[in-house]
């Protein structure tokens, strides 16, 4: 789990992408959106569901499951975690 | 030369949409109630959602502009260039012979993506391990497709194009007019034109905001726009060189920015609020002095939102005046809109008639705002028509009788 | 219709960005990389700060936001009362990509980004996003008329006082595939060099101590045209401005095709310069040729082989031409 955090992170990073950011500075409890955590906005929720089906091949249709699985980073590896084939 | 105090008047207007390839078959289609949204046949894409297309090859459009065949143009100058056509017969202008009366002619153009179709051919071809012609790529930018159009009318004296995504034609609508009071031009046609291609629908496809039905303007069940394609163009002249009658004239315009976000248009409505605010101030009316608004109404949760709450802060909840969204027929024409609902706002001064949105079956939730669903004939003095597009590019026009 | 320049800033592939540093100096020859004169960028991050903001700007937005933010430093006008863009080509970088993207992945995994970063207002959205201004804000992309267009729309705004002052910007990128398709037409024969940048003006509609200089006439001309028609409409346009074409001391030329001939055949001016050798070839260069001819008026200077000197003038044309189709004529003047 710790490994797969470290490489959503990294995902993260260079899809959305997020400049001068490391992977040792984004919490993976906190936020991802909104104005705590690393506010992230709309657009960034659609680059991660692009970024989960290039990356683990998982497909997520719903946008309303999306807003919960996309809450944390840890969040997303408990449903990559889930959902990888 | 001073600006002229006097205002543009609409001389001619040119419609090609997925509802009539010139105005007076857009209009019977309005009148009917017709929709022109079904499936994709343009090209083949994996997502099958709901366009409004012209159904018309771009050698058939070709055929129809009386363009030799085996040249190349992009989709856009086609489109743009038969409702340019249309709209100068229709205020009776010969360009030539204007020229020789000493007549300074221009061209405002709005489009989106210019010759994206013609790039895509290139790239698919090179994808391929076709050949790849390069003239393909010559009519990319946006500009490419103005200057097609010029060339093939014989306009010299002036030519622009706007790039403001979906507000692009109500933009040119206001610079010709500023052009014609200033003296610069004499006689402009103004107006847009975007066609459907891939690049568009993918784009709006990675968004996630095209409706797999029928989209539902205003309505609390909307989910999404329809993509649609066309080209809609006023010729627009100084009203005191006008003998003829004309649709109606050019009273007000604004363009204001949302500043919102790249993409959305804000909760509160500032962008739309702001446009229609400074129109009205332009046109010197009162908000009760508009008897009919065509909105920008494209079915997205955010752009119906965000307009109605314009309306109601603007209009007061319970004095919006009689709106309606027209897209429900033609789709979101992209940069076109402004210029076909312009259009069509002048069809319906002239004809005293407000077209209404068709299914529409439930209110939006905490919005008082409905929009008109029947055929109403009407008095029209003052209308006004919106046009929101991405990068927060709020334009509102106003046309009166 | 005029205006009036309190203050610009220009990203080239010389060292402009600074522009007492490029005028203070001998003067600079661009090196060209591979036939391309490349923008010398400035320090983006150290310009536009925000992270958040500035992550998913492409080149040509970078460009753009940074030389409008520079023009309005230091003026009295942080928020102006309209934006005008210009770009011929918006984000070109981007629209490839997603149109790779969705040819090369069968209309998957497309990357909503690149779409929103490729349409032609992206630049001029993004600014006004970032000032939070809520006037007037339009993008013109019509080849080489572009830059001429938006400074028409905002001279004629201050004409009829709608507007007091206004941001003029423009931008327009290299990219290897544009470079690659004139490359295959021969384009980049006779040492013409693709170039790319973003110039940006804050125009007042009345004088202030800041002011140095005004554009006081512009015209646009459609191509093919003769002799005479160029001709005609230079002294055209001086007339209209109550000048002579004698009056004109600097003649700034922005020529595509040759140089040398061009220069002989227009003749007009006591001192004539080839501006694009320090910018490149590319559809917006007239806002580079505008750029300079205000820095010359204001610093009273010109070129010589090696060094600036001393010159005193007053009246400068900037005559453009674009791949032999667009061609443009604006008048500055001292003030």
């Amino acid at each position: 789990m710790e490994q797969l955090i470290e490489e959503i992170k990294q995902y993260l990073i260079e899809d959305l992408p997020l400049e001068d950011i490391t992977p040792a500075e984004i919490d993976a409890e906190a936020p991802l959106f909104g104005d705590e955590g690393l506010g992230l906005d709309s657009i960034d929720a659609l680059e991660i569901t692009i970024m989960l089906e290039k990356r683990f091949g998982i497909k997520i249709a719903d946008p309303k499951a999306a807003k919960e699985i996309y809450s944390s980073v840890s969040s997303i590896a408990a449903y990559v975690q889930e959902n990888r084939k | 030369m001073r600006a002229t105090s006097g205002k543009s008047a609409v001389t001619g207007i040119g419609i090609i949409s997925c509802i009539g390839q010139n105005a007076e078959e857009n209009w019977k289609s309005l009148l009917a109630k017709k929709t022109g949204i079904g499936s994709l046949r343009l090209f083949s894409s994996r997502h099958q959602v709901p366009v409004g297309e012209i159904g018309l090859s771009n050698e058939q459009l070709a055929e129809k502009a009386g363009l030799p065949a085996g040249k190349t143009y992009s989709r856009t100058a086609l489109l743009g260039l038969i409702a340019c056509q249309e709209a100068l017969a229709d205020a009776g202008i010969d360009i030539s012979e204007a020229k020789k009366a000493g007549k300074k002619i221009g061209i405002i153009n709005g489009t989106s993506i210019g010759g994206m179709d013609l790039s895509e051919n290139y790239f698919a071809n090179q994808k391929a391990g076709k050949r790849a012609r390069l003239r393909d790529l010559f009519e990319h930018d946006c500009g490419a497709s103005t200057m097609r159009i010029a060339d093939h009318l014989g306009i010299k004296d002036f030519m622009t194009t706007i790039s403001t995504a979906c507000s692009s034609a109500a933009n040119a609508i206001m610079l010709g007019d500023r052009m014609l009071r200033h003296h610069e031009l004499d006689i402009v046609l103004v107006g847009g034109s975007d066609p459907l291609c891939k690049f568009t629908l993918n784009g709006f496809h990675s968004l996630g905001i095209l409706d797999t039905e029928l989209c539902r303007p205003f309505d609390a069940t909307r989910t999404g726009l329809n993509l649609g394609e066309g080209a809609g163009f006023l010729v627009l002249q100084r009203e005191e060189d006008t003998a003829q009658k004309t649709y109606c004239r050019l009273l007000g315009y604004a363009n204001a920015n949302d500043a919102f976000h790249q993409t959305a248009t804000s909760e509160d409505g500032e962008g739309p609020y702001l446009a229609m605010k400074r129109a009205l101030d332009k046109a010197g009316l009162q908000p009760g002095d508009i008897d009919y608004i065509n909105a920008h109404g494209t079915g997205t949760g955010n752009n119906d939102q965000s307009e109605a709450t314009a309306f109601v802060r603007l209009f007061g909840e319970h004095s919006i005046p009689r709106f309606s969204s027209t897209k429900v027929y033609t789709g979101h024409t992209l940069g076109a809109c402004g210029g076909i609902e312009a259009a069509y706002c002048a069809l319906m001064i002239k004809n005293g008639t407000i077209v209404p949105t068709y299914n529409h079956t439930q209110t939006m939730e905490g919005l008082d705002a409905t929009p008109e669903t029947q055929t109403t004939a009407a008095t029209l003095k003052n209308v006004m028509s919106n046009s929101f597009g991405f990068g927060g590019n709020v334009s509102s026009l106003v046309f009166g009788e | 219709m005029k205006a009036f320049i309190e203050n610009s800033s220009c990203i080239s592939a010389s060292p402009t960005f600074d522009a007492d540093v490029f005028f203070g100096e001998s003067i600079a020859t661009p090196l060209a990389n591979e036939g391309k004169l490349n923008a010398q960028d400035p320090d983006y991050k150290s310009i536009i700060t925000d992270a958040g903001k500035r992550r998913r700007m492409g080149h040509l937005i970078k460009m753009g936001i940074s030389s409008s933010l520079s023009a309005l430093k230091g003026t009295n006008y942080a928020k102006p009362d309209a934006i005008m863009t210009a770009t011929a080509m918006g984000g070109l970088e981007d629209t490839e990509k997603f149109l790779r993207c969705i040819i090369d992945n069968d209309e998957q995994l497309a990357n909503p980004s690149n779409f929103i970063q490729s349409t032609g207002n992206t630049f001029g959205g993004q600014t006004g996003l970032l000032l939070q201004h809520h006037g007037h804000n339009v993008t013109y992309a019509h080849g080489g008329f572009s830059f001429e267009s938006a400074l028409i729309d905002a001279m004629l705004q201050m004409a009829d006082d709608e507007i007091e002052t206004a941001l003029v910007t423009a931008a327009d990128e290299i990219t290897a595939t544009e470079y690659e398709v004139m490359r295959k037409m021969g384009f980049w024969r006779n040492g013409r060099m693709m170039g790319e940048g973003s110039q940006a003006f804050l125009l007042t509609s009345s004088p202030n101590e800041k002011t140095k200089a005004a554009i006081i006439g512009l015209k646009t001309l459609k191509g093919p045209l003769s002799v005479s028609d160029l001709s005609n409409a230079i002294q055209d346009l001086t007339h209209k401005a109550g000048y002579d074409t004698e009056d004109i001391d600097l003649m700034l030329l922005g020529v595509d095709c040759d140089y040398e001939a061009e220069k002989t055949i227009i003749g007009y001016g006591k001192h004539q310069i080839n501006y694009k050798k320090w910018c490149g070839q590319f559809a917006t260069a007239s806002g580079f040729g505008l750029w300079m001819a205000n820095e010359l008026l204001s610093r009273q200077i010109i070129p010589s082989a090696e060094e600036w000197e001393a010159a005193h003038l007053k009246l400068a044309m900037v005559y453009t031409e674009y791949r032999q189709n667009d061609y443009s004529l604006m008048l500055v003047a001292t003030v």
